[in-house]
């Protein structure tokens, strides 16, 4: 048998996510910025934030989709990277333990979002985005990239986290294991089982949506 | 291997997240299983359609973005945590003495109320010429040339309890 559960995954590699193999090295440069900073040096980690800023607000924009509330949670991200830095390997890449810290801190962000709606009177019941002006008819790609937003949203966390970081942030497995903090066979393991939810959810939909297509042709 | 096997590995093939074993395994399969290359070229539509939204304009940094970087505002707030001290600790007294107030409050309302409730166990019902309180429930028949009733009191009066005395043997 191939196959094996989530908790034989992490048994067989429990030590995977400390392995230097996570990863490729850190570049020299980066290796000398992050020193730098360790040492106090603001400058240093101001160019630690220009090399990544974009690549951070992109990938919380992936949880969270309003931009002045991604642009906080990013901001909150590099600020709590400051204080921590002390604690960061510097044998080991920035860009995962900083992904991280944003990942943890977006999903704080939407627990207490999700407590806050519990607790109040009313809560909103979806936000429709805004169309992007600058392209020329945006609205078909809009609405296929809403419906694979919704069945996205279908799958629990642990694996549409890793369906996001790995099939649409390009992440390779190594690195969604760092982020994440699980062993690298645990996000294969969570990687092929969130596809395949991914793939059930995606078809469901697919025969709703030709089911009342056929209905309202009749 | 299995079919349940195979498509373990296609779920992670469709992402070019095989090892090459794996590869050949899968491939071997699927040379003679039917069904699992239509699972395959099912799970490849289905994760077209997801990679949609890698190039989603809605998700895209610059989308709304006045591409302004966060590093001024990180650096600023940076400053300000390194110039501010950190907040003292200070005891509150009214806080401590309200606590204390509330707690004293309780404390006399139960005592009271369970008093209340003692003095409430006496029978009711009739029409008392004094308080309850200062009676006892045979004065209180007394008063009213009243009998009293029988089990009324004596119910309240202790039982001996009978104490079985475990048998003796010689
Ligand atoms: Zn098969």
């Amino acid at each position: 048998m191939l196959r094996m559960s989530e908790s034989d995954a992490e048994d067989l590699s429990l030590d995977a996510a400390d392995s230097p193999e996570n990863g490729e090295a850190p570049s020299a440069s980066e290796v000398r910025l992050v020193h730098a900073a360790r040492n106090g040096d603001h400058d240093a980690f101001g160019e630690l934030v220009l090399r990544y800023e974009r690549r951070v607000l992109k990938v919380v924009r992936r949880f969270v989709l309003d931009l002045e509330q991604a642009t906080d949670l990013v901001q909150e991200s590099f600020l709590r990277a400051f204080e921590r830095i002390e604690q960061f390997d510097p044998a080991r890449r920035f860009g995962p333990w900083l992904f991280r810290l944003a990942v943890n801190l977006t999903y704080d962000h939407l627990r207490k979002v999700r407590r806050r709606g519990r607790w109040s009177l009313f809560s909103d019941v979806g936000q429709d985005r805004p169309l992007d002006p600058s392209m020329a008819d945006p609205r078909a790609e809009l609405d296929l990239s809403q419906e694979v937003q919704m069945v996205l949203a279908e799958i629990p966390e642990a694996y549409r986290t890793v369906l996001i970081l790995r099939d649409l942030e390009g992440f390779c497995t190594s690195e969604v294991a760092a982020i994440t903090d699980r062993s690298e066979a645990t996000i294969r393991w969570r990687l092929a089982e969130a596809r395949k939810m991914f793939k059930e959810s995606w078809e469901r939909r697919e025969r709703r949506t030709s089911r009342g297509q056929a209905g309202s042709e009749e | 291997m299995e079919c349940s096997d195979a498509r373990h590995l296609i779920h992670l093939d469709v992402g070019n997240d095989l090892r090459a074993e794996e590869e050949g395994l899968l491939a071997g399969h699927m040379e003679h299983c039917g069904e699992c290359r239509v699972y395959h070229t099912e799970t490849s539509r289905a994760m077209n359609a997801l990679y949609v939204l890698r190039d989603d304009p809605a998700t895209r940094p610059e989308s709304g973005s006045t591409d302004r970087s966060v590093w001024a505002n990180v650096s600023q707030k940076i400053q300000q945590r390194r110039t501010s001290p950190a907040l003292a600790r200070r005891f509150n007294v009214q806080v401590a003495a309200l606590s204390v107030c509330s707690l004293s409050l309780a404390v006399v309302t139960i005592v009271q109320s369970l008093s209340a409730m003692r003095g409430s166990s006496e029978p009711s019902g009739y029409m008392l010429s004094q308080p309850v309180s200062n009676l006892s429930a045979p004065q209180f028949y007394q008063t009213h040339g009243q009998g009293m009733p029988n089990g009324l009191y004596r119910q309240q009066q202790p039982q001996p309890i009978p104490v079985k005395s475990p048998p003796q043997s010689f």
